[in-house]
């Protein structure tokens, strides 16, 4: 019975502790190509989606902060995202089919690196 | 495929050689300190290729080819062309326009109204985008979302629109222009009125007495409005209005072409090539129609509801960007007004029904500004502004029973230096300013049946002043501006004024601004209070003042306040709540008296005259493109009249709101939808007795109280492309109506005929449709 007690205890602790960091919102920083302010702004309207609480891209170190909830997206759903925007992230490089999608001034592979 | 990796990177790095510019553009300000501008265009001479520069600064920009030059140019700041050599990395810096010495110009991607934390005189932002989200046919309209600025009727016949800061009438706020004193003497109650929604970009609000650089006149508050211009401007805007009430409404803009100067350009060597890339002259033109035919009278008093008008604004605005650090800027306005209103079927070209009671006003107003500034290359922290603008104001009008002429004449200079102290913390900026008004005022009775007074209010004023604004800057903490001025005016001899103004940040999401200061006016009786001619009350000017103009002292009142705002995040979403207090105390002020029935009384204040406001406003975006805003204002305004202490009439002592604003995500081609809708509560005001009750019936006379109110207004926009957006409204959809707004209204040939105490609404629902088109 103790045993029985404490196995259903450590399981509702577990399943606790579990669903609390299911609900809380993540946030996370990584790298996204990206040249220029209008380069900025498609990239904050690709990852607008629901689930997706903030997103802020800082064009001078190419760092997008997100926060998002991770029972309604994952974070290689929203690299997949900015690639199928025609963006490459520092986990995934979009396809050449995407990568048209960018605007003709901000062909940032064409463009240097900064 | 590390080989694949490798070679694609050495071709783009071959291929970006020449290909592409990249670099940060500063700006120097006039103080000398340099900042990195955010938001600057960068773009190649000629062609559509731009961008525009990041929170740092930075900006990167391909190379389209047969582009040889690139073009930086920021709100603000004088602009610049480099040549293109094939230099991949190109860093510019800019300078400041130094006619914007007091203004920070904080343009971006931000709310629609936001609370600047960060300048220790401002207070709020209202953009564009606020100023779209009412039917806004004018400014005075875009107040209904603003906490810090009540809006209402002067009357119900003149369709006058009237703003009230701290509790206290529009003209103790100094209306400013892009900086320069503007809708001052006969003008000051109409204000907000001649400033066509659509030509705005920018309104800052100053909560209090304003800097001492632009005079003495901000008692309450200031309001600067920051027009569009030809470095702004789109290349053509049109926007169209359309309302239920009759209202028919036109705007367009045109701005410079992005190649807009003549190419003279040689190969003559580099110093003609500089002289040349520094001179640029640009102008844009705006224009503004609105007209009403209809006549309405939805609360079926037998007025009519908002009077039948034609009004033609223009504006023609030039910025020359001259050589070695010379710049200047020159606006001709041209306004012209033309309203009936009155009994449902006055008619002034009628013989039968001109002799109905009715108001009928023709206004022209000639003003022309410009503004000369001059950067000091070497000490880039000094410049020298200077400021000049020369009026004319002509406003006839018909009255009832009586005829009003008036005329003005103003001109004013104000010459301004800035520099620094041993070092960017300690900064100043002195000057000089002379202003002359010249008034010619007289109002004279047609009547044989009721006694007017007639008044010929001949005056004119010339005051000379001379300011010292210091401004401590020791971290980025703390912020202190002092400001003195000293004014001898022809009439009401010297004039001293001391403001200050200080910024603390507390903590990183908590700052507190101080402000306290004096400020003086004098009193146009007549214009100011244009809503008392809306009545056959008789004016009694009592002067008793053996100095002042027309007997009348000049009014002085001193100011103090303290706003906290505290800007942080409520569920990672970014929230901000101001809490602010303001007192104002006159020592003079020309009370009008409204409290005795039949009568005007105009009188120097004989008692204590004060205004204690407080104010919560939070703004926050739950969730990404809504935003929610919720603002309580208590006041409590009183004056000493003849007849004892009393709540200023008309004033509502509470007003709550709040505004609730979406859009949809924008698809690919720009299309989105914007919805908006603002909920507002105004309290009970104390209504003047209207009749003397042992002469006439108690039918005439109003409760003391009004009752408060809802009111509800909601705005759809679809934007079909993002220079193509098409909007419908509707406002006051409670269908909220004053019915017995006007007193004796079935018997406007008599002494009790009043229609100048106006608490509410005259007209009811109504819906209106507009589009905005500008030329990409």
């Amino acid at each position: 019975m103790k045993n029985i007690l404490i196995a259903f205890g450590l399981l509702f602790g577990l399943s606790v502790h579990a669903q609390s960091i299911d609900k809380k919102p993540i946030t996370t920083t990584f790298w996204v190509a990206g040249v220029c302010g209008m380069c900025e702004q498609t990239i904050e309207n690709a990852v607008d989606v629901p689930g997706v609480i903030t997103a802020d891209f800082v064009l001078a170190s190419n760092q997008l902060t997100i926060t998002y909830k991770p029972k309604k997206i994952t974070e290689a759903q929203i690299h997949a995202l900015l690639n199928e925007a025609g963006y490459d992230t520092e986990k995934s490089t979009c396809t050449a089919e995407q990568y048209k999608r960018v605007h003709g001034c901000c062909q940032y592979r064409e463009l240097e690196k900064h | 495929m590390r080989q694949i990796t490798l070679t694609l990177l050495i071709l783009s790095a071959l291929h970006s050689y020449g290909q592409g510019v990249q670099g940060t553009v500063r700006g120097r300000l006039s103080n000398g300190q340099e900042e990195t501008i955010i938001g600057a265009v960068v773009f190649w001479e000629g062609t559509r290729s731009g961008t525009i520069t990041n929170e740092t600064g930075h900006y990167s920009i391909g190379h389209p080819p047969g582009a040889t030059r690139l073009i930086f140019q920021s709100i603000n700041f004088i602009s610049d062309t480099i040549a293109y050599t094939g230099v991949s990395n190109i860093d510019v810096t800019l300078n400041e326009l130094v006619m914007n010495v007091n203004t920070v110009n904080v343009v971006g991607e931000r709310g629609a109204t936001y609370i600047n934390s960060r300048d220790p005189q401002q207070f709020q932002v209202l953009s564009e985008k606020e100023l779209c989200k009412a039917a806004c046919c004018n400014l005075s309209e875009s107040f209904e979302t603003n906490a810090s600025v009540d809006a209402s009727y002067a009357d119900a016949i003149t369709g006058t629109r009237q703003i009230r800061m701290l509790g206290l009438e529009g003209r103790y706020t100094q209306m400013l222009f892009d900086n320069i004193p503007s809708v001052r003497g006969l003008s000051s109650t109409y204000g907000l009125s001649y400033v066509p929604g659509p030509w705005v970009k920018n309104i800052y609000i100053t909560k209090g007495v304003g800097s001492v650089t632009s005079g003495y006149e901000s008692m309450a508050g200031q309001i600067n409005v920051a027009m569009k211009n030809p470095d702004n401007a789109d290349r053509l805007y049109l926007n169209a209005y359309a309302g239920s009430g009759g209202r028919t409404e036109l705007n367009f803009i045109v701005g410079p072409k992005a190649e807009e100067e003549e190419e003279h350009h040689h190969e003559e060597g580099d110093e003609h090539e500089h002289e040349h890339e520094h001179k640029h002259v640009k102008g844009s033109l705006m224009g503004h129609g609105a007209f009403s035919k209809l006549r309405t009278d939805m609360n079926k008093d037998g007025f009519l509801d908002n009077p039948l008008f034609s009004n033609v604004f223009l504006r023609n605005e030039w910025h020359i960007d001259g050589d070695g650090g010379l710049g200047a800027q020159i606006a001709l306005n041209y306004q012209e007004l033309n309203s009936i209103g009155g009994q449902l079927d006055y008619d002034p070209g009628d013989e039968v029904r001109s002799a109905l009671w009715g108001v009928n006003t023709h206004t022209r107003r000639y003003e022309a500004t410009a503004k000369v500034g001059y950067v000091f290359a070497d000490k880039p922290w000094k410049s020298f502004g200077s400021q000049y603008n020369v009026l004319y104001h002509n406003q006839d009008g018909h009255y009832g029973f009586r005829e009003y002429n008036g005329e003005q004449r103003s001109g004013r200079a104000n010459l301004l230096f800035a520099s620094r102290i041993v070092n960017d913390h300690h900064k100043f900026t002195t000057g000089l300013s002379f202003v002359y008004d010249d008034y010619r005022e007289g109002i004279t009775s047609t009547s044989t049946s009721i006694v007017f007074n007639n008044y010929n209010l001949n005056r004119q004023e010339r005051v000379a002043g001379a300011f010292l604004e210091y401004t401590m800057n020791p971290s980025d903490k703390f912020t202190l501006v002092a400001g003195l001025r000293e004014d001898l005016h022809n009439a009401y001899g010297a004039l001293f004024t001391p403001r200050l103004h200080a910024r603390y940040s507390i903590t990183e999401k908590l700052t507190v601004k101080c402000v306290g200061g004096m400020g003086y006016r004098t009193a146009q009786v007549l214009m100011d209070n244009v809503g008392m001619l809306a009545s056959n009350r008789d004016i009694l000017i009592q002067g008793d003042s053996p100095t002042g103009l027309n007997g009348l002292d000049i009014e002085k009142s001193s100011n103090a306040g303290a706003i906290f705002t505290w800007k942080g995040d409520i569920g990672y979403r970014p929230a901000t709540l101001s809490v602010d207090g303001f007192i104002t105390r006159f020592e003079n002020q020309v009370v009008v008296d409204f409290e005795t029935p039949r009568y005007v009384s105009i009188y120097n204040l004989k008692g204590k005259s004060y205004s204690n406001s407080a104010q919560a406003e939070f703004q926050w975006s739950p969730a990404r493109r809504l935003d929610w805003r919720l603002a309580y204002r208590w006041l409590e305004a009183r004056t000493e009249y003849s007849s004892g202490l009393k709540d200023r009439p008309l004033v509502n002592k509470h007003r709550a709101f709040t505004n609730l604003a979406y859009e949809t995500r924008k698809k690919s081609n720009g299309s989105q939808w914007r919805f908006d809708a603002t909920v507002q509560w105004i309290s009970k005001k104390r209504i003047p007795f209207m009749v003397n009750n042992a002469e006439n019936s108690a039918s005439h006379t109003h409760s003391p109280y009004s009752q408060d109110y809802w009111q509800v207004m909601a705005q759809v926009t679809y934007v079909f492309r993002p220079n193509f957006e098409v909007y419908l409204g509707g406002e006051n959809l409670t269908n909220f109506m004053v019915h017995d707004a006007i007193i004796s209204a079935e018997n406007p040939s008599s002494n009790t005929f009043d229609a100048s105490q106006l608490w509410g609404p005259v007209f009811g629902r109504m819906g209106y449709l507009g589009l905005r088109w500008n030329l990409q």
